[in-house]
């Protein structure tokens, strides 16, 4: 019978786990070095451009995405820039069937039994994104014809598939003129029209589909943008004939209509309006690059570029003064740039996720498409070109090499940004911030 | 008891999965000399040779003929690290984990068979420059971030036996491994912040290969004096770039490593130890791009046990030791030295017809290095095992 120590004290237990614990338990940290002796050499970052001719190719314009009634406002203009003329149509919602009303005791009720004996329709406009700095006249008119707030263009009241019915006065005629009113910006964002309570009446049979109204421009060379119109109902009530009521309804349908369509530009790009302009084009990236010095002095060259290399890459635009006055830009415009996913399914090919970081696009002040001509815009494309560098997709697809430029929403403006296209001495170029170093090696 | 050495091992798996860089020296030349040792060694300042009684330890080849019984070791050792430019008040630190040796040994045709698992070379570290870059025009504070993330160990099976009844000879065989990464980013700080902006980064890893042989001998001149002696010779430490790697592979020239040690029983239960060792890394600078220097790298450690001490009742051995050792590569120029003072305490954990089968060995070290304009002070524990017939 041999003699055995087994250690099972609580004591030195409990010692043996306590080291254990600090074994185990220990925080990582590991050394930093005091200086940049022991660091593998700086790489360099550098800018470098690319012309057209370098990387792009295939530059086409589509239009006509979207639809105005999705724009969420109203163009109204006459004769601006001499050729455009647009109005906005309205028609709005169920008026309200009841409301709470103080009757002669001092109680809340609800009165289904309301009478509408007059209204005023408020029109609220965006001072900045109009054009006018003064006073301008308006008219608000009843429409006298059937129409559809979803397909109603300038000559047609219904322009949809199989069905095209035109006004019988081009621009949403024939009319009864309701009121009159003037806007200056300079008092007031909103615009008020009187209505009478014949036409509050008209306005409020559901089942009529001629029902709307019709806001145009009296006053020339002008273009404003509406934000939205309510119809302010006075309405007298059942329980407490001596209280006067003022309901408010809001736009059922809106959309606008307007005269003169905008050609595509025989060059150059042109992004936004409504319905939306996209400006498509293929990059085609050099395989490698012979320059400049400082490239390959830290790099070696010819230099192939890896998708690690490029920190950053930008479609590097100029600005033109829009073409075609009448959709000049009155207010900043927001573009967003996506991959074309299929070349050939163009213009209805699917596009991919935003390449832009943010929600809220590449902004660019309105000026740049005016008198400030040739302004630099920059739109990102970072992970697009690194993407493309990459090779193929894993399942051994190509990775698409088309981009279409497009506006942040589709429609999301009525003017449209407009840039020099290949051939201009303002051609686009591709602008590329690459950071390379020489392979890494053990010390 | 059971419970306890489960807990163990669970303990030291785990630490095994976390390891760190343990000193900012890491960084000089292809990095910082790792000692396979358990924590008996390092208790008493020893390069892990010449130790009474027998040992399973890849610098002492004899010494695993001595084991009677089927044997495995295996040690842990946490490091906490300050450093300090000479001259700045600025101290950074380090903290990390090593699992520096696995052994296992098996008496075989009248002599014993070993396989070890041990660490060689630590590579681990890290570093920052802040640089100023033109971002398409516009200058910005920009910041690289390097890493180094890697180790070189070595995969021996060995066999030892008595030649003598007082002589035991051994030889080690086997090969260097590992991998080292090594990584490169710039990040553009605020710029990056919109997205828009992407970090560059590069990369290489490369493994590690080669051949590595060792032999000696442990004899005993009488009953109270030993002495052991070692040579470690090696091929070039291969490096060999991965497929995606851009960097070359390379070979480094690993030098023949000289041990000796031995120890005196100055009286029943008292036992001083001594050891020495040489390297001349010299020729591996025609290796180094980087233009770090190499050195003959020297040592020495001496320490005393006392066998017979007792602790909370227990026998519990306690130990005391000294070290002094030149590491091989400079930091910046001029020798790097460390010096340590070491203690520990056995534990027996299993004792069976008077044969221990299980200890516990625990040791502490506190030391410095010191060089380059650099001083580092550091806590290193080192937690082994050891079981017999377990």
């Amino acid at each position: 019978m041999g003699t055995t120590i087994d250690l099972s004290g609580r004591l030195m237990t409990g010692v043996l786990l306590a080291v254990l614990s600090g074994v185990v338990g220990c925080r990582e940290t590991i050394p930093t070095s005091l200086d940049d002796v022991q660091l593998p050499d700086e790489p360099l970052t550098l800018e470098i451009q690319l012309d057209w001719n370098q990387f792009g190719s295939g530059l086409e314009v589509f239009g006509g995405y979207g639809k105005p009634r999705e724009l969420g406002a109203g163009i109204i203009a006459e004769s601006y820039a001499g050729t455009l003329s647009a109005r906005t149509l309205v028609r709005f919602a169920k008026y309200p069937a009841k409301a709470s009303v103080v009757d002669a005791t001092g109680t809340t009720r609800e009165d289904e039994n309301l009478t509408y004996v007059g209204g005023r329709v408020m029109a609220w406009f965006d001072s900045d994104a109009s054009t006018n700095t003064g006073p301008v006249d308006l008219v608000l008119a009843a429409v006298q014809h059937e129409w559809d707030g979803g397909t109603a263009n300038w000559s047609s009241a219904v322009d949809s598939v199989g069905v095209d019915t035109p006004w019988p006065e081009a621009g949403g005629g024939p009319v009864s003129v309701v009121d009159t009113a003037t806007w200056d910006p300079a008092e007031s964002d909103t615009v008020s029209f009187f209505v009478d309570s014949a036409q509050v009446a008209a306005w409020g049979d559901s089942s009529d589909e001629t029902r709307g109204a019709r806001i145009e421009l009296v006053t020339p060379g002008e273009r404003l943008f509406m934000h939205a119109a309510f119809l302010h109902l006075t309405t007298r009530s059942s329980i407490n004939p001596d209280t006067t009521l003022i309901l408010t309804t809001s736009a059922d349908q809106a959309t606008f209509i307007y005269d003169h369509v905008s050609q595509p530009p025989v060059d150059g790009f042109r992004i936004g309006g409504t319905p939306s302009w996209r400006t498509v084009l293929d990059l085609n990236l050099p395989d490698e690059l012979t320059g400049p010095p400082e490239l390959c002095a830290a790099a070696g060259c010819p230099f192939v570029i890896s998708p690690k290399d490029v920190s950053f890459a930008g479609l590097s635009l100029r600005s033109r003064t829009t073409e075609d006055a009448a959709f000049q830009p009155s207010d900043s415009m927001r573009f967003d740039v996506r991959a074309v996913l299929s070349r050939d399914a163009l213009p209805k090919s699917p596009l991919g996720e935003s390449l832009i970081q943010g929600p809220f696009g590449t902004v660019t002040p309105s000026e740049f498409f005016g008198l400030q001509d040739g302004q630099v815009v920059e739109i990102p494309i970072t992970s697009f070109v690194r993407d493309l560098l990459s090779g193929p997709e894993p399942t051994g697809r190509a990775r698409p090499n088309t981009l279409a430029l497009i506006s942040l929403a589709e429609p999301s403006s009525f003017a449209f940004a407009s840039f020099h296209g290949p051939g201009s001495p303002m051609e686009p170029m591709l602008k590329l911030i690459l950071t390379v170093s020489r392979p890494m090696e053990l010390p | 008891m059971r419970s306890y050495l489960a807990s163990l091992m669970l303990a030291l798996a785990l630490c095994a999965a976390s390891v760190s860089g343990q000193s900012i020296f890491n960084s000089a030349g292809v990095g910082l000399p790792l000692e396979a040792l358990d924590g008996r060694s390092r208790a008493l300042g020893s390069f892990g040779i010449g130790l009474p009684g027998a040992s399973l330890l890849p610098a002492d080849p004899g010494g695993a003929g001595r084991l009677l019984l089927p044997t495995g070791v295996m040690s842990a050792q946490p490091t906490w690290a300050e450093y300090t430019e000479d001259g700045s008040g600025e101290i950074q630190d380090s903290q990390g984990g090593r699992f520096p040796l696995i052994g296992m040994a098996y008496p075989v045709l009248g002599g014993t068979a070993t396989f070890q698992l041990t660490s060689f070379l630590d590579q681990n570290f890290a570093g920052e420059r802040p640089v100023t870059v033109d971002l398409g025009g516009v200058p910005v504070e920009a910041t690289d971030f390097f890493s180094q993330d890697g180790s070189v160990s070595t995969i021996l099976v060995g066999f030892g036996r008595y030649i003598l009844p007082n002589t035991v000879v051994g030889l080690n065989i086997g090969r260097y491994a590992g991998t080292v990464e090594r990584q490169l980013a710039r990040s553009f700080g605020d710029a990056a912040e919109s997205g828009d902006v992407a970090a560059y980064e590069t990369r290489g890893l490369w493994s590690y290969s080669g051949e590595v042989i060792s032999g000696g001998f442990s004899t005993d001149l009488s009953s109270v004096i030993r002495v052991a002696a070692s040579a470690t010779w090696s091929t070039d430490l291969g490096a060999q770039a991965r497929e995606e790697t851009a960097g070359l592979s390379r070979s480094f020239s690993i030098p023949l490593q000289l041990l000796v040690g031995t120890s005196v029983r100055l009286s029943p239960g008292l036992t001083v130890v001594a050891s020495a060792t040489r390297a001349d890394w010299s020729r591996i600078e025609e290796n180094l791009i980087s233009g770090a220097k190499a050195r003959a790298a020297r040592g020495f450690g001496v320490g005393l046990e006392l066998s017979q001490a007792r602790v909370l009742g227990k026998e519990a051995p306690l130990r005391v030791g000294y070290r002094s050792t030149e590491l091989p590569f400079t930091l910046r120029s001029g020798g790097v030295n460390e010096r340590l003072f070491s203690g520990g305490l056995a534990l027996t954990l299993n004792e069976t017809d008077g044969v221990i089968l299980a200890t516990t060995d625990l040791a502490v070290e506190r030391g410095q290095r010191s060089g380059g304009g650099v001083t580092e002070d550091f806590w290193r524990g080192t937690i082994s095992v050891r079981l017999a017939s377990f």
